[in-house]
């Protein structure tokens, strides 16, 4: 709360992100500070903190490069800011080598099930969505893609956790979205 | 035109990123070529980001922003050529700026002598942060060069490039090893074919696809952008 989180909203990041666009450094730097610890909260679960570091990187100077493209009609600018890093993390991860979650490092409980989709007041709209969205997937189904979103787990890293042949992982993971993509739609 | 269910599935768990580095690599490369295919990865993108809120934060490195600003900063050809270049969307796959080994890439390729108006150039890669193999081609003359960039044949395979003309099979242009590094190579195409194609690279048995047909899929793939003034 405070002043930190008060500066990720949206408006002030979309200002920062056309003053990047323009070649504003200052800008860009306020951009980081605001953002940086969201963004690498999220790939540094993906990867080791080594190649966190670096896919971090790589994403904050796509960020740079294209910051012109960012469209506020489109989604929020930390969303947006999150998909390049999330990208970047997955595509080394994939790179690198086939994943599994016993490499992964600590643990990571995105969403207790007790938890109230609209507990966290300053979570958006979209969020709680999503979350409603999420609660009505059987438990195991809504692991899997949290599993997949935080943890960038494989189909075969999930089919290893789940003791389940990757061709059924594929076939639920596949139903869940679609199932999700229904829900928010609906 | 609508996206198969079964694209749209595979946008899906691309955006989630639960596919394989082939599968990842391939979708990347439909991104860059299937404006309908991006728009369904960029809407799955969108209704999955709202995630990322819930993800508790943490403190990067602390030398990490002035990594950053200096790669912002380096004054070389690469950025000079990432911005010259970048107006060709497609050429990155991922449709976006180039990455830095992207832009690397061209640069090798470039810097030896200046473009003329006719030369062409494909990146063939897997994803946007890979590119395996540059290939220059002249479109008046009829000849390329291939080069590998970091793409080393697997023991006992044979990488070999493939030419897939609009609306015909692919043909092969030559087991990699053997036309890489030997001058130029004529393309047996007329210059709108040669400019329109797709250029793909599979692994075969040493020596090459022993009935002139891939032996599987692409495991490298790109097309031509202009690199002349």
């Amino acid at each position: 709360m405070g002043q930190h989180r008060a500066i990720l909203l949206s408006a002030d990041l979309a200002d920062l992100l056309v003053k990047s666009a323009q070649g504003d450094r200052a800008a860009f730097a306020a951009l980081y500070r605001a953002t940086s610890p969201k963004l690498f909260g999220l790939v540094s679960r993906i990867l080791p903190s080594g190649e966190a570091s670096e896919a971090l990187q790589e994403a904050y100077v796509k960020i740079w490069e294209r910051a012109a493209d960012f469209d506020a009609a489109k989604g929020s600018p930390l969303a947006w800011m999150a998909t390049i890093a999330r990208n970047k993390a997955l595509d080394v991860a994939r790179r690198k080598r086939a994943l599994s979650l016993e490499d992964m490092g600590e643990g990571f409980e995105p969403v207790a099930d007790t938890e109230h989709p609209l507990a966290s007041r300053d979570r958006s709209e979209g969020y709680a969505r999503l979350m409603r969205c999420l609660t009505g997937l059987a438990p195991e189904r809504r692991e899997m893609i949290l599993l997949a979103y935080y943890r960038g787990a494989s189909r075969e890293a999930i089919a290893k956790k789940y003791s389940a042949p990757v061709g059924s992982v594929k076939t639920w993971l596949r139903r869940s979205l679609a199932d999700l993509r229904d829900c928010l739609s609906s | 035109m609508t996206l198969s269910p079964e694209d749209d599935d595979l946008a899906a768990e691309y955006a989630l990123g639960t596919l394989d580095a082939d599968e990842r690599g391939a979708a990347a490369a439909r991104r860059a070529r299937e404006p309908e295919f991006d728009a369904a990865v960029a809407e799955w993108e969108r209704r999955l980001a709202p995630l990322a809120e819930a993800a508790p934060e943490r403190a990067p490195p602390a030398p990490l922003f002035a990594r950053i600003e200096a790669r912002l900063d380096t004054p070389n050809v690469v950025p000079l050529l990432t911005r010259r270049l970048a107006r060709w969307r497609g050429l990155a796959v991922g449709g976006g700026a180039l990455s830095g080994a992207l832009a690397a890439a061209l640069a090798f390729l470039l810097i030896a002598r200046p473009a003329p108006p006719h030369q062409f150039v494909a990146i063939l890669q897997k994803s946007a942060d890979a590119p395996a193999f540059a290939m220059t081609v002249d479109v008046d003359r009829l000849e390329f060069t291939v080069r590998p960039v970091a793409a080393e044949a697997p023991a006992g395979k044979s990488y070999e490039l493939w030419i897939i003309a609009p609306d015909q099979a692919p043909k092969s242009l030559g087991v990699i090893d053997a036309v890489a590094n030997t001058g130029e190579r004529r393309l047996a195409y007329d210059s709108g074919a040669v400019r329109a194609a797709t250029y793909a690279v599979t692994l075969e048995p040493p020596g090459g696809s022993p009935n002139g047909k891939p032996s599987g899929a692409p495991v490298f793939i790109g097309k031509l952008v202009p690199v002349g003034p």
